[in-house]
């Protein structure tokens, strides 16, 4: 292979080298070691793209560690799409690079065959409850000894009942103000059904009817994460088409709204995806141009009247909660919302928001990262584990389904006495749950 | 020394003759000015030549507009002040005998001024200077612009050298805006631990001022009065406003404070003189200067209180709470009583530098107290370097440099 | 490198404290002049004053030249590698050791962030005073070795008025400790010479610096004008007027029109050719007599707008624009070539005149963004490192500007530093005796030289070593 295919060579030119990115990078701020770093990285690409440097097994491992939170995106005067650049990287070295038969095997089994048909995605989760409750799972663990550590710091998988799988339809509770599409999501069903559920009920109750794509299973945000070029682009595929089979009454496609901000940052750049099929190019950003995060479609339009009417129905409690916002990278760095989660937060009676410091960088999670590399997702978390009892917030609030995994495992880990919600359950517990019944008019 | 001849070239030319025909004949040579600070170094074991800037004076350069000043060391100091306040400028450090002192001798010898809380030391304010060495080559250092990093900052290492690199011949001084206003606020307080409280509130109170002293008049065994002084400078509304934030929060002190160049804002300057001039070495009583961290003052001022009492000494202090300084003025010292009043300082954190001793008790001494100062063989290969010959007197500094 | 070496290095600074694959020492071969390119040995990341001491002791043993290196964001090549040498760099010494706030000072680690000591002294009412624009990312070790400025440098001076003391490790690996709790040095002022000595002194690892009490208030100021000459002129309008602002300094439209491209776009008008950007700090009283005095001027010389910040948010994305202009550039072209020069404040506008018409002369483009109230210049000049004809006439340009800027009594750097930028033309700026007195101070401590060769001072012995820097230490 051409060392010139393994990077957008075009791309890395952007870097002009200052190194502002230096100090925003979880895994530069871990190790002090520059190739770590997202300059550092740019100059691996560089190198490799100009002959300087073979595309190696410490190249690839300086990929594989890069959590592709895109903080140094924020910062980058020099609008280097750090991004795109990674995945990129990561989807072209791929095919080249080697892996062990079990390693490989694992892969295809999880991008091609579980991420990519809900069935097995359901028999997946089932088998893996079975084993997680026989203590299989720490019994592979240990056996597995490094490689399979991952397995032990793996979430638990919820029963049956509480895997259930959203309806198609719900109405609106009360006046209808608009109609949405919900992403259901690939593992959300299997790992958090609860937050799916606390989504619906707080869309309904801020006059959305919400429709669901049942027969879709992934965006395919985890393949293009983690160069799987192919799968992400076959997944994006569906996504449209179950996406624009959607539409109100006046044939307008739904807006679709999505809870977890890594699935929402890859649908808000969708189009490179389809990049040499104009029509499919077109369909794509006009879909991202719908999709909204959950923060998002409750603070504008129709949205954001709904939240305001339900939330002048919420009495003041006599005590306050202290919550923090914790940003997810994918929310943040990826479609730059900060205000909204905040300002929907701040607004709800009886619940305190405290700064936090170090929100803004990432918790480790990254997608299947706490699973490949526990040990530095959990070394990536503990400063922020540190703020977060500083900060002395009694609950956490993310919004990303990742996020609030790694997140609910180091409170655990740390014995802190802080509980992990999604906003979408906070809102529901402290909003929907306890508003009066709206009265008629 | 009373055999040295004395030089005093009317050029740096000149002086570089002399320096050329000392270092032929091997001889030593002893950079001075007015003389006024030979007592703040070690007396040097041998000196051939007294090499002396008094002729050697004028302004280089002066430009107004760009608040930078060149002049040769022999240039009396009080004679620069007045030509840059003419043109609204302020030339720090502000010390208290300007017109005995030269700019060549206030930089060889590192000398800061009642401004230091303000501007900061007098190292500072040196931005560049030309310096003859010891085999007679005349070295730029630094140059006369306010900002630059071009090569070493050869000009650290001479200023506060006392002359025993090389003879500072020429000297750069980035220049301040001379203050529109001046006032001076004065207090008596009951206690020296009440002094540091006023002094303390007097400094968190205010952003302009160039002093805050806490000075001793009594003689040991007698109570108060303690005064407190301060001195604030600036633009007319901004003093104004400071002060009455000042009368707010440190009421016990009067100001005296009027409009630009009217009587009551001479005499505040008159006050303010009155005050940097006490700080000046007493002809008779010499002064040990220790300097500590701020917090460790109070301290460092009790240990030298219960030392020189202990010693039948008679002393009278002069601390400076911000910066960690303390001036002592000392009578009846001998040999003796100086050791004890260091291991005094010493124990308390502080570092002693002592001016002004009569020559019969400098001799002998290190003036700069007992303990090495860290770096020294460093410092030693340092000036062999820039002088390997000895061609200008050593055995002044600290450690024997 | 020696397997042996390598080895006795690994039991001093432990496995992860020793690079040795190709991938990993990669992007330590340049620094933020990224033109410049030395693939070092070894990268040694030691976690402290003894491993720094130890590894030296095990270099100076085998005589392998060293070269220290902070964040790597210096723009004169002062961290690039050189043939056959290790780099130490500081990024593992990031802990701020002990932070008094009584007596208004910090001891931190060389690899602390300077931004990162800002914030913990924020916490105190504190503020650390040099502000490099790379103060983000660049640490205190490397503000000392380059005595950085920045913006706010034209009240406050650069890093050397405000480092107290050093713990520094020399050449052989021996510890001194220069922190000390007086004001002025006995002896020689030896943190004095370290600070500004560019890594051929040894290296800094623990660093005590002096921290200023936070203004009660800060407001920012823009001034509008149509002309670059006309802004230059304005600041040498105040400068002379004696008016004492925190910040001047000036942006052109090639710069605005950069940052306003990018993430950092701050609502810096598009329709001016020129910005000065001021600041005023202090009590309510300061600050108004301040900026009220400046207006006026400002006026005189044609600014047709100036206005305040709203409010901090708007400050602080002002300066993060100005901040981040450097990289803001790379939406210009694939590199940028960043002068730096610093020229009496009286002549000013002349000199950038002079600057321009370089660049012009030889088909360049260039950006003007400087910290103009102390007439230091910064020259932008954008090009692509893969066009070596285009490559050559950037540094020809950047030696016609220094030969403009000595020739009005200018100096070759004010904050970025020699490194083997500017190597060449220190004996345009110096004579063999003045030079001779550097290298005689270098000498002394540092008689191998060793310690990043090839920098600072043109040396004979220095030229052995080079780079595949074009300009390289060939000169």
């Amino acid at each position: 292979m051409d060392a010139r295919e393994l990077v957008d060579y075009a791309a890395s030119l952007d870097c002009i080298h200052c190194g502002l990115c230096l100090n925003t990078c979880p895994t530069y701020l871990l190790t002090g070691v520059e190739s770590s770093s997202p300059r550092g990285r740019i100059h691996l690409m560089r190198s490799v793209a100009e002959d300087e440097l073979q595309a190696d097994a410490d190249y690839a491992e300086e990929l594989d560690f890069c959590l592709l939170c895109r903080h140094c995106e924020s910062v980058c005067p020099s609008g280097v799409r750090f991004g795109a650049l990674m995945e990129h990287a990561r989807s072209a070295l791929e095919p080249v690079r080697e892996r062990g038969p079990l390693a490989r095997l694992a892969r295809r089994a999880g991008f091609d065959l579980v991420l990519r048909d809900r069935s097995a995605l359901r028999a997946a989760a089932t088998v893996g409850r079975v084993a997680q409750r026989l203590g299989l799972v720490r019994l592979a663990a240990r056996i597995g000894g490094q490689r399979a550590r991952g397995l032990a710091d793996a979430p638990a998988i919820p029963p049956a009942a509480e895997r259930a799988r959203l309806p198609e339809r719900t109405p609106a509770a009360g006046t209808r103000r608009s109609t949405a599409l919900l992403l259901e999501g690939c593992v959300m069903p299997e790992l958090l059904g609860a937050t799916n559920r606390a989504t619906l009920r707080v869309l309904a109750a801020c006059g959305f009817e919400v429709h669901v794509a049942r027969e879709h299973v992934c965006c395919g945000s985890l393949h293009a994460h983690n160069g799987e070029a192919s799968g992400a682009r076959a997944l994006a595929r569906e996504t449209l088409e179950a996406c624009d089979a959607r539409s109100d009454e006046g044939g307008t496609p739904l807006p679709l709204v999505v809870n977890s901000a890594g699935c929402g940052s890859h649908l808000k750049e969708l189009a490179p995806a389809f990049a040499g099929q104009p029509d499919l190019e077109r369909r794509a950003r006009a879909l991202s141009a719908r999709t909204l995060d959950l923060s998002e479609a409750l603070t504008r339009g129709p949205g954001a009247e709904g939240l305001a009417a339900l939330l002048a129905r919420v009495p003041t409690p006599a005590r306050s909660v202290r919550a923090a916002w914790d940003d997810p990278c994918h929310l943040l760095h990826g479609q730059h919302i900060a205000r909204e989660p905040r300002a929907i937060l701040g607004r709800i009676p009886g619940l305190e928001l405290v700064p936090m410091e170090l929100a803004e960088s990432c918790c480790g999670s990254a997608g299947i990262y706490s699973l490949l590399r526990p040990a530095d997702a959990r070394r990536v978390l503990e400063p922020k584990l540190a703020a977060l009892a500083a900060s002395g917030a009694e609950i956490l609030v993310t919004a990303n389904p990742g996020c609030q995994l790694q997140w609910a495992a180091g409170v655990r880990r740390a014995g802190l006495a802080v509980r992990v919600l999604h906003l979408a359950e906070v809102l529901d517990e402290f909003v929907v749950s306890v508003a009066r019944p709206a009265t008629a008019s | 020394m009373s055999t040295a001849t004395v030089r005093a070239p009317h050029s740096i030319e000149a002086a570089v003759a002399c320096v050329r025909e000392a270092a032929r004949d091997g001889a030593v040579i002893l950079p001075t000015g007015c003389g006024s600070k030979r007592s703040w170094a070690n007396a040097a074991p041998r000196v051939d030549v007294e090499l002396s800037t008094r002729a050697l004076t004028g302004v280089v350069a002066y430009e107004p507009g760009e608040g930078v000043i060149t002049a040769l060391a022999g240039t009396c100091w009080a004679e620069l002040q007045e030509l840059v306040a003419r043109h609204g400028h302020h030339l720090s450090p502000w010390i208290p005998d300007p017109a005995s002192a030269t700019v060549g001798g206030v930089v060889a010898a590192g000398q800061s001024g009642a401004d230091r809380l303000r501007y900061g030391p007098l190292r500072h304010h040196v931005l560049g200077m030309r310096v003859v060495t010891g085999a007679g080559q005349v070295v730029q250092c630094g140059g006369r612009l306010v900002k630059n990093v071009t090569g070493f900052d050869l000009h650290r290492l001479h200023t506060g050298a006392h002359g025993t690199l090389g003879l500072v011949a020429e000297v750069s001084l980035r220049l301040h805006a001379a203050p529109e206003v001046r006032a001076a606020g004065l207090a008596f307080v009951p206690t020296r631990q009440a002094g540091w409280q006023l002094a303390g509130e007097i400094l968190r109170a205010s952003r302009l001022a160039w002093t805050v002293m806490v000075h001793d008049l009594v003689r040991p065994g007698q109570s108060g009065p303690w005064l407190v002084a301060a001195l604030v400078a600036g633009p007319a509304p901004a003093v104004r406003a400071e002060l009455a934030a000042l009368r707010r929060d440190a009421p016990q002190l009067p100001w005296l404070c009027g409009a630009p160049q009217t009587e009551e804002e001479r005499r505040a300057h008159d006050v303010w003189s009155g005050i940097v001039a006490l700080e000046r070495p007493g002809a008779t009583w010499p002064t040990l200067r220790a300097t500590t961290l701020p917090t460790a003052l109070p301290a460092a001022c009790d240990a030298l209180d219960a030392a020189a009492r202990a010693q039948g000494l008679e002393v009278k202090l002069v601390a400076q709470p911000a910066l960690g300084v303390v001036d002592a003025w000392i009578r009846g010292l001998g040999p003796d009583s100086l050791a004890s009043l260091e291991v005094a300082l010493a124990s308390a954190g502080a570092r002693v530098h002592w001016r002004g001793l009569p020559d019969e008790l400098r001799r002998g001494q290190d003036i700069f107290g007992k303990a090495e100062p860290a770096g020294l063989a460093l410092m030693r290969r340092l000036r062999d370097a820039l002088d390997p010959r000895g061609t200008f007197a050593r055995g002044r500094l600290a450690g024997g440099l | 490198m020696d397997a042996r070496v390598v080895e006795e290095l690994r039991a001093v600074l432990g496995r992860d404290g020793v690079l040795a694959e190709r991938a990993r020492r990669t992007p330590y071969e340049a620094d933020g002049l990224a033109f410049a390119r030395c693939l070092p040995e070894l990268v040694l990341l030691p976690r402290d004053t003894r491993e720094t001491a130890a590894a030296l002791r095990v270099l100076a043993a085998h005589g392998i030249p060293v070269v220290p290196r902070g964040a790597g964001t210096g723009l004169s090549g002062g961290a690039t590698p050189v043939e056959g040498g290790v780099v130490i760099g500081t990024a593992r010494m990031r802990r701020i050791l002990a932070l008094d706030a009584d007596n208004r000072l910090a001891r931190v680690q060389a690899g602390v962030v300077n931004a990162d000591l800002g914030r913990a002294a924020a916490r105190h009412g504190l503020f650390y005073a040099p502000d490099p624009s790379s103060q983000k990312a660049c640490t205190i070790g490397g503000n000392v070795g380059e005595n950085s400025s920045g913006p706010h440098g034209f009240r406050h001076g650069s890093t050397t008025r405000h480092v107290l003391g050093l713990v520094l490790v020399t050449p052989e690996g021996d510890v001194l400790d220069l922190s000390r709790p007086e004001h002025d040095p006995h002896g020689y002022d030896l943190v004095g010479l370290f600070v500004g000595s560019e890594g051929l002194l040894g290296i800094a690892t623990e660093i005590t610096v002096a921290l200023l009490p936070l203004p009660p208030l800060v407001e920012t100021m823009l001034a509008l004008f149509r002309d670059l000459d006309s802004a230059c002129d304005a600041v040498s309008d105040l400068v002379a007027a004696r008016l004492e602002p925190t910040a001047i300094e000036v942006l052109d439209q090639l710069t605005i029109e950069a940052v306003e491209a990018s993430v950092l776009a701050a609502g810096y008008p598009k329709d001016a050719a020129a910005v000065l950007l001021l600041e005023s700090e202090g009590s309510e009283a300061e600050v108004a007599s301040t900026l009220g005095a400046i207006e006026p001027l400002l006026r005189a010389r044609g600014a047709f707008e100036v206005r305040r910040a709203r409010d901090e948010l708007e400050r602080a994305r002002l300066w993060a624009g100005r901040k981040g202009a450097y990289g803001a550039m790379g939406r210009v072209a694939p590199d940028l070539y960043v002068c730096d020069a610093v020229v009496p404040r009286t002549r000013l506008a002349e000199i950038v005149r002079v600057t321009i018409a370089i660049c012009q002369a030889r088909g360049l483009r260039v950006a003007n963004v400087f910290h103009a109230g102390d007439g230091n210049l910064h020259p932008n000049i954008p090009y692509d490192r893969r066009d070596a004809g285009q490559l050559a006439r950037v540094l020809e340009a950047g030696d016609a500007i220094l030969d403009a800027v000595l020739a009005v009594g200018g100096s070759l750097t004010g904050e970025h530093g020699v490194g083997l930028e500017k190597i060449g033309a220190m004996g345009r700026a110096f004579s063999p005796d003045d030079l001779d007195a550097q290298c005689r101070v270098r000498d002394a401590w540092d008689p191998a030289r060793r310690m990043n060769p090839g920098k600072l001072l043109p040396v004979h012995a220095c030229r052995e070593t080079h780079t595949r820097d074009p300009r390289g230490g060939a000169r």
